[in-house]
């Protein structure tokens, strides 16, 4: 068999190889070339109808349930966007990039959001950060490392030291954490600025909420937020 | 974690965290130490991974490999549960085993398709498991394994044993028989006294640096090594006669001989599945026969399985691929005649019975059917001695040399069979 093939980054399947002309010509490069067709067409984009304060793909244009919930707490809402639906195939990518550590897809959907980030209004883009335990066993930040070639601000940092993740807790438990991040630097970085947040999944919106609440705080004028997946 | 886990495991443990057993540097000069590949891919601050054997878990410079010495703590009770009898050349390739086994050497089994190769283990087994002997008993291929499994555990219905695989539900447990496809040795250092290793002739198997690692890897020194096939690769051969001693057994274990490859001519199936084909299902269909269709890539399955249900569209059936979600299901489903036929690629081609098949190939001239590939696939014929023989037919494009040379096997092997057979 032929070595060299380039195989799909997310199933293994070996890439058809249709090739267009301009890109034998090396004039045109896909961008999606890392992925095989069945993988693609299972990505469903989020750019229909959702709800308008958390991305969640839905069947009216109204604010959903959830955030009815987070605007009855009285926190303010994050116009969160995210572009794909969470579903299969993100969850296979999640498994891949970002618990079993495969570094090297971290540029798999890093245009999409690079794309995201260039369309919002913002003065400064922060990652959700990783506790010190993960830097030390997974050895980056997953956010981080989808977001090559943007200039972010590390203003955060996770204060337990503990090895849980959220994708360990129930709807419930995550509900009830505490706040989680504390900051990085001096406060006077943070006031009068626009904030965009950035993560890989937005699940329940707790972490979103916790690290924007911590954020306004501080004195930030507006925090929104975005994530590859919701 | 249970101590008795680690023995003659290697696992991967975060340096940051503290560990038991005896602990050594993931990494040597950026050769893996659990993989013995050298192909890293960086991390952030100068860390670095392993992708070569990034499917078992990731081994990176930011761990340790742990694990702690084989003792071997069994108690070497052990009840033969299997009631069969072998037919006297199975009794004398079992015994050939037991000698082998006396004197910790390499051994290769040659021994058809059909020939009973599992049941010839039988009486090694149960003597390395009295003798507290710890044994590893791995194929290339998970079907082969999922289909060991069952037969193992119903012949020493009182061992305690693991199977272990990649997408598999069985959670490690420290035992004394360990069944397990070929990958899942680079979790084992110097645990075995026996391994035997089945389809040795296979993908991904023959002639892969980091899986030829491995099984090294995870011998004690003083070891014995059963190889097992039915179509010994090329080195292989070679292997024999430079002196690797070698059992071989032509005749199937119900004495009739190897169904032999038919060949018809089929032009352009890709465009559209000829007349000739669909007859062909027909006849089959109306002798409710179950029948493989072997196809020879992926993207053949779809468009081969549509037709053949538009065609026949009470008859239950499937496709399967390697990357199928659903592979373990449709392959149960297969054998316990839920479907009545599956159309696959070269997976299903060794290590599986489904009773009472016939068997088509489509494009069997195509490269990715090897001469070997065939003869397995043909052996997935005839296997029960309630229904030994069957149809095997292989539709080409053109006659080639290989599926000539895959013809001119069988015949080869059932003109010693029969020479065999006349001699008892």
């Amino acid at each position: 068999m032929n070595q060299s093939r380039k195989l799909c980054q997310l199933c293994g399947l070996p890439l058809t190889e249709d090739q267009s002309f301009l890109s034998l010509l090396g004039i045109m490069s896909t961008d999606s070339n890392n992925l095989c067709e069945d993988c693609c067409n299972q990505l469903v984009l989020i750019n229909d109808i959702f709800c308008p304060n958390c991305g969640r793909l839905q069947a009216t244009p109204e604010m959903c349930f959830d955030c009815i919930r987070w605007q009855n707490k009285g926190y303010p809402l994050l116009e969160h966007r995210a572009i794909y639906q969470y579903n299969d195939v993100m969850k296979t990518y999640m498994q891949q990039y970002k618990f079993n550590g495969d570094f090297l897809l971290k540029d798999l959907f890093n245009h999409d959001l690079i794309r995201l980030i260039d369309s919002i209004d913002k003065d400064i883009v922060v990652p959700i950060p990783v506790s010190h335990y993960t830097m030390q066993t997974r050895g980056f930040n997953q956010v981080s490392g989808m977001l090559n070639g943007q200039t972010l601000s590390d203003i955060l940092s996770v204060t337990a030291s503990k090895k849980d993740h959220q994708s360990q807790f129930g709807r419930r438990e995550r509900m009830n954490r505490q706040q989680p991040f504390a900051l990085s630097v001096s406060s006077q970085l943070v006031v009068g600025q626009r904030i965009l947040l950035v993560d890989d999944v937005y699940t329940t919106g707790n972490t979103m909420y916790h690290a924007a609440n911590l954020l306004y705080q501080a004195g930030a004028k507006t925090v929104k937020s975005i994530s590859l997946a919701r | 974690m249970e101590i008795e886990n680690l023995y003659g495991r290697q696992l991967v443990c975060p340096k940051i965290d503290n560990s038991l057993g005896n602990t050594r540097t993931a990494f040597q000069g950026g050769v893996c130490q659990r993989c013995n590949q050298k192909l890293v891919s960086p991390l952030p601050n100068d860390a670095f991974y392993c992708r070569a054997c990034l499917t078992l878990g990731r081994v990176s410079s930011l761990d340790n490999l742990i694990s702690l010495p084989e003792p071997n703590q069994f108690n070497g009770k052990v009840v033969l549960s299997w009631t069969g009898t072998l037919t006297s050349q199975q009794q004398k390739v079992s015994e050939d085993l037991l000698t082998t086994l006396a004197l910790q050497r390499e051994h290769l089994v040659w021994a058809v398709t059909g020939a009973g190769k599992t049941e010839m283990l039988f009486p090694l087994i149960y003597r390395a498991l009295q003798q507290k002997l710890r044994i590893g008993i791995v194929a290339p291929r998970v079907d082969v394994i999922v289909e060991l499994s069952p037969r193992l555990r119903a012949a020493f219905a009182q061992t305690d044993m693991v199977t272990l695989y990649g997408e598999q539900t069985d959670c490690y447990r420290y035992t004394q028989l360990v069944l397990a496809t070929t990958h899942q040795l680079l979790r084992f250092r110097q645990a075995f006294d026996v391994l035997i290793i089945d389809e040795v002739d296979s993908f991904p198997f023959a002639g892969n640096e980091m899986l030829t690692h491995a099984v090294k890897n995870a011998v004690k020194v003083r070891h014995t090594m059963i190889y097992l096939t039915a179509t010994p690769t090329r080195e292989l051969k070679k292997r024999i006669k430079k002196g690797l001693p070698v059992s071989y057994l032509p005749l199937r274990f119900h004495q009739h001989l190897l169904p032999e490859i038919q060949l018809a001519r089929l032009s352009n199936w890709r465009k559209k599945l000829p007349r000739k084909f669909r007859k062909q299902l027909s006849y089959l269909v109306e002798t409710n026969k179950r029948f493989l269709v072997f196809v020879p890539k992926v993207s053949d399955l779809k468009p081969v399985q549509e037709t053949i249900r538009r065609w026949f569209p009470r008859m239950h059936g499937d496709f399967v691929h390697a990357n199928d979600k659903h592979r373990q299901e449709k392959v149960q489903s297969m054998r316990n005649e839920n479907l009545q036929y599956l159309v696959t690629t070269t997976i299903l081609e060794r290590g599986v019975t489904f009773p009472g098949i016939d068997v088509i190939i489509l494009g069997a001239d195509d490269e990715m059917f090897t001469e070997n590939a065939l003869v397995q696939i043909a052996g997935r014929v005839g296997r029960k001695s309630d229904c030994p023989t069957g149809l095997v037919l292989a539709y080409v494009e053109h006659v080639t040399l290989k599926v000539k040379a895959a013809q001119r096997q069988i015949i080869q092997l059932n003109h010693l069979g029969e020479k065999l057979r006349e001699s008892i």
